[in-house]
């Protein structure tokens, strides 16, 4: 990877760092199907990230979303995906959809597993560097 | 329960994904999360000749925890999706929401679903 291409997905990374401060902005307040739903797009922001530095094109969310969950199936992390996805797609278009805080939390954490080990596919050993 | 017959618009034609394969999905769907009142299959799956994916709404009775009911179903859905090279979702909405909802996702699955 050029110097450049690293520089690029370093800023997309940090975009996705302070949507994912934002969602637990949002949680603490009590907005916790906005949280979610910011959590989504930040996770997404690394998920597009990821394909591009493969260089896998891709048809928006959803045809990003099936190679995805190829390449995460050797981390057993495709029900994790599909799952967060699901409940983000509820938060934003369902009204009737409720949420408690517990519930949010949980769906949280299982946006991090996957947000680190995505994280951890970029980045390796040069993301603790670079931390 | 109130009466579930809609008019549920979508033709009859599936080329891209059999109904076969539906079925085979729903099946898989209800062993894992019993109580489903119906299966509806919406959006682009009910039109077209390649399916750009495939959506599915499962029915439940108001005030089912759907959370647990996502995590139950997620393995099977992602299973299905790398399977089919097609995201497959299915989404549970409540029986009043379907028959009543005024949101996109209500109407969404209200005007195009049909029973699978």
């Amino acid at each position: 990877m050029t110097p450049v291409e690293q520089s690029s997905l370093n800023v997309k990374a940090a975009m996705a760092e302070r949507r994912r401060e934002a969602s637990r902005i949002l949680l603490r307040a009590g907005f916790v199907a906005e949280a979610v739903v910011i959590e989504w797009t930040a996770l997404r922001f690394l998920l597009f990230a990821w394909l591009e530095k493969q260089e896998i094109a891709y048809n928006g969310t959803r045809g990003a979303l099936v190679i995805v969950l190829d390449l995460v199936k050797p981390l057993s992390l495709e029900a994790d995906l599909v799952f967060i996805y699901h409940v983000a797609t509820l938060c934003e278009w369902d009204e009737q959809f409720v949420l408690s805080s517990a519930q949010a939390s949980s769906v949280l954490t299982t946006c991090d597993r996957v947000y680190k080990a995505v994280e951890n596919e970029l980045f390796g050993s040069l993301h603790e560097k670079r931390r | 329960m109130e009466d579930l017959t809609l008019n549920l618009k979508g033709s009859a034609h599936l080329k891209g994904v059999k109904e076969e394969a539906l079925g085979r999905i729903a099946r898989e769907i209800r062993n894992v999360v019993p109580g489903i009142l119906m299966m509806l299959a919406f959006g682009s799956v009910n039109h077209g000749d390649e399916p750009g994916d495939i959506d599915l709404a499962m029915v439940v009775p108001d005030g089912y925890n759907s959370i647990d009911t996502l995590r139950a179903l997620a393995p099977v859905l992602a299973r299905q999706s790398i399977l089919n090279g097609l995201l497959t979702t299915c989404f549970p909405i409540g029986e009043s929401e379907l028959l009543h909802g005024k949101s996109q996702f209500s109407r969404n699955v209200r005007d195009t679903g049909r029973a699978i």
